[in-house]
């Protein structure tokens, strides 16, 4: 009798791992860690979809005010541009509370909010919230005075949310689009306004587009959503295990030019995402990068306003990358492109791994960018 | 969710983790050469997959686990800056003796490779899946598989003993 290598290597991890005796894994103690996490990934998420919302207004707000407040810090510098003040926001959600609470239960839906409104660096805002495991969380907040801007959340799928002046009665993803489920409107107590919120099915994976929405007496409106565009940094070959890294880039629509990028990644495409950071993009501003994940710098993002073609990080050894990196860019909104690169073959043992990041634009113009 | 669903999910979710654990235990063995590393990584796995646990239909579980099994893996790499080759073999099984040690073997052969070639041979040969499945699960090229897999058999292949007729099968 013959048999393939194949077969014989089979067998013998067959029979290797059956012979393997592992102690006992607590169901109990696997869902009680389970739910620890299930609540630590909520409020995270729920944080990061604030701090987003918050800080596209805050944005809008600083530059239409005469005193400019940013909810950001000041980074790098870049040598084609002027330097750089944009970098991750951090938006502050100080807010004091105003009016009584409204309850929301979208029809069909198991999820159950809470509409509250909130002042924030002096301008009111909507605010949507849950609780998860009994821990309340702020899901997302809109200004009151900016209808005109919807937003997506994330609670147990993508959420669209907007503020109108009554009670949706159905919305859809643009005037042709199909209609959302599980709608449903709550006023915002101490104002004229309502919030609502609809479902977007977790499989639509187009770009946001803008919201059309009718209320019950037959007022119809529109309202602009960020703009949604997942892409996949392709793995780097060789033997150290690097995989396709998927990302997804999300431009918030803001009323004056500044482009406003949240940045996720997906440790697969169909297990959720983990917020990395916010990028922003002034008026006038090329480019901006800013460190990735984990203390083992992983990647590097940014959005330049042209589409770089070729990119190359300089580490602060000659043989920091001696893996190379990968790299993906996409269009996220008009001449604005956000860009992830991969890393491969570096390790830690440098404070500074990274100093600065060069690329290539179409016309073969060279820009680069220091890293803080 | 009301008291009693969260209860009847808990209760499907504890049933599944008694029935996949094993087989999770062994896939992530093979994979870290160690006990305690494995249990780790079920257990980690475990834990994401009850996060997302009401969006998994039941009969998708146990591949859904293992795709978070191996992400998750792959995510530790990310985060350590890849995982090198051990020299030294992985922990023996509990079970000592001749046939243990021979079937032994394999694993800490196993351990000598690098990590993609791994994932794709305990994928292929011990979780029995097809390129496709490896592919898709991996995030990968059915080439890129291929390529792994016949990499992978090739060492593994040098490092057994000759004199075995075993070895003498061609490599598909």
């Amino acid at each position: 009798m013959t048999s393939t290598f194949e077969d014989r290597v089979r067998e013998d991890l067959h029979a290797a791992a059956g012979e393997v005796a592992f102690d006992h894994l607590d169901p109990a103690s696997v869902i009680g860690l389970g739910r620890r996490a299930a609540r630590r990934r909520g409020l995270s998420r729920a944080a990061a979809a604030t701090a987003v919302s918050l800080a596209a207004l805050a944005v809008g707000v600083a530059l239409g005010d005469t005193a400019p407040r940013r909810a950001v810090a000041p980074v790098g510098t870049a040598t084609s541009s002027t330097p750089s003040t944009a970098s991750t926001a951090t938006a502050r959600v100080n807010a004091g509370a105003f009016g009584s609470r409204s309850e929301l239960r979208p029809a069909g839906s198991t999820m159950a909010y809470t509409v509250r409104g909130l002042v924030s660096d002096g301008h009111r805002f909507a605010a949507l919230e849950n609780s998860v495991e009994g821990v309340p969380r702020t899901v997302a907040g809109l200004r009151l005075d900016r209808p005109e801007l919807a937003d997506v959340a994330y609670t147990d799928g993508p959420l669209a949310i907007l503020v109108t002046q009554g009670p949706v009665d159905s919305i859809r993803m643009g005037s042709t689009g199909f209609a959302l489920d599980h709608l449903g409107s709550a006023p915002v107590a101490g104002t004229s306004q309502w919030l609502t919120v609809a479902s977007i099915p977790a499989s639509w994976t187009k770009p946001w587009q803008d919201l059309a929405w009718t209320t019950g007496t037959g007022q119809r409106g529109a309202a602009r959503m960020p703009a949604s565009f997942t892409a996949t940094i392709p793995a780097k070959g060789g033997g150290a295990g690097w995989s396709p890294l998927p990302v997804r880039f999300t431009a918030r629509p803001t009323p004056t030019g500044t482009a406003l990028v949240e940045v996720e990644k997906a440790d697969s495409p169909t297990l959720g995402l983990q917020h990395l950071g916010l990028l922003t993009l002034d008026p006038g501003q090329s480019q901006e990068f800013a460190r990735g994940d984990g203390g083992a710098y992983a990647t590097l993002y940014g959005l330049t306003r042209s589409k770089p073609v070729s990119v190359a990080p300089r580490g602060d050894t000659a043989a920091r990358f001696v893996d190379g990196w990968t790299f993906t860019t996409v269009e996220v909104t008009g001449g604005v492109w956000a860009t992830a690169i991969q890393l491969t073959g570096m390790d830690d043992s440098s404070p500074d791994p990274v100093p600065s990041v060069s690329w290539t634009d179409g016309t073969g113009a060279s820009h680069s960018f220091d890293l803080p | 969710m009301s008291r009693s669903d969260k209860a009847a999910r808990d209760a499907a979710f504890a049933d599944f983790v008694t029935r996949s654990t094993p087989s999770l235990l062994r896939t992530a063995w093979l994979l870290t050469g160690s006990h305690d590393a494995a249990h780790e990584l079920v257990q980690g796995a475990l834990v994401k997959t009850y996060v997302v646990w009401s969006r998994v239909h039941e009969d998708e579980a146990l591949p859904y686990a293992r795709r978070i099994l191996i992400n998750h893996r792959t995510d530790t790499w990310r985060k350590t800056r890849g995982e090198h080759p051990v020299a030294e073999p992985p922990e023996r099984p509990h079970h000592d003796g001749t046939t243990a040690d021979d079937r032994d073997r394999v694993v800490r052969m196993l351990a000598a490779l690098p990590d993609q070639q791994r994932r794709v041979v305990v994928l292929r040969y011990y979780n029995d899946l097809s390129e496709h499945a490896v592919a898709d699960l991996l995030g990968i090229s059915v080439g890129s598989v291929k390529s792994a897999a016949s990499r992978g058999l090739a060492t593994l292949r040098a490092s057994y003993p000759t004199n075995e007729s075993t070895t003498e099968g061609s490599l598909r």
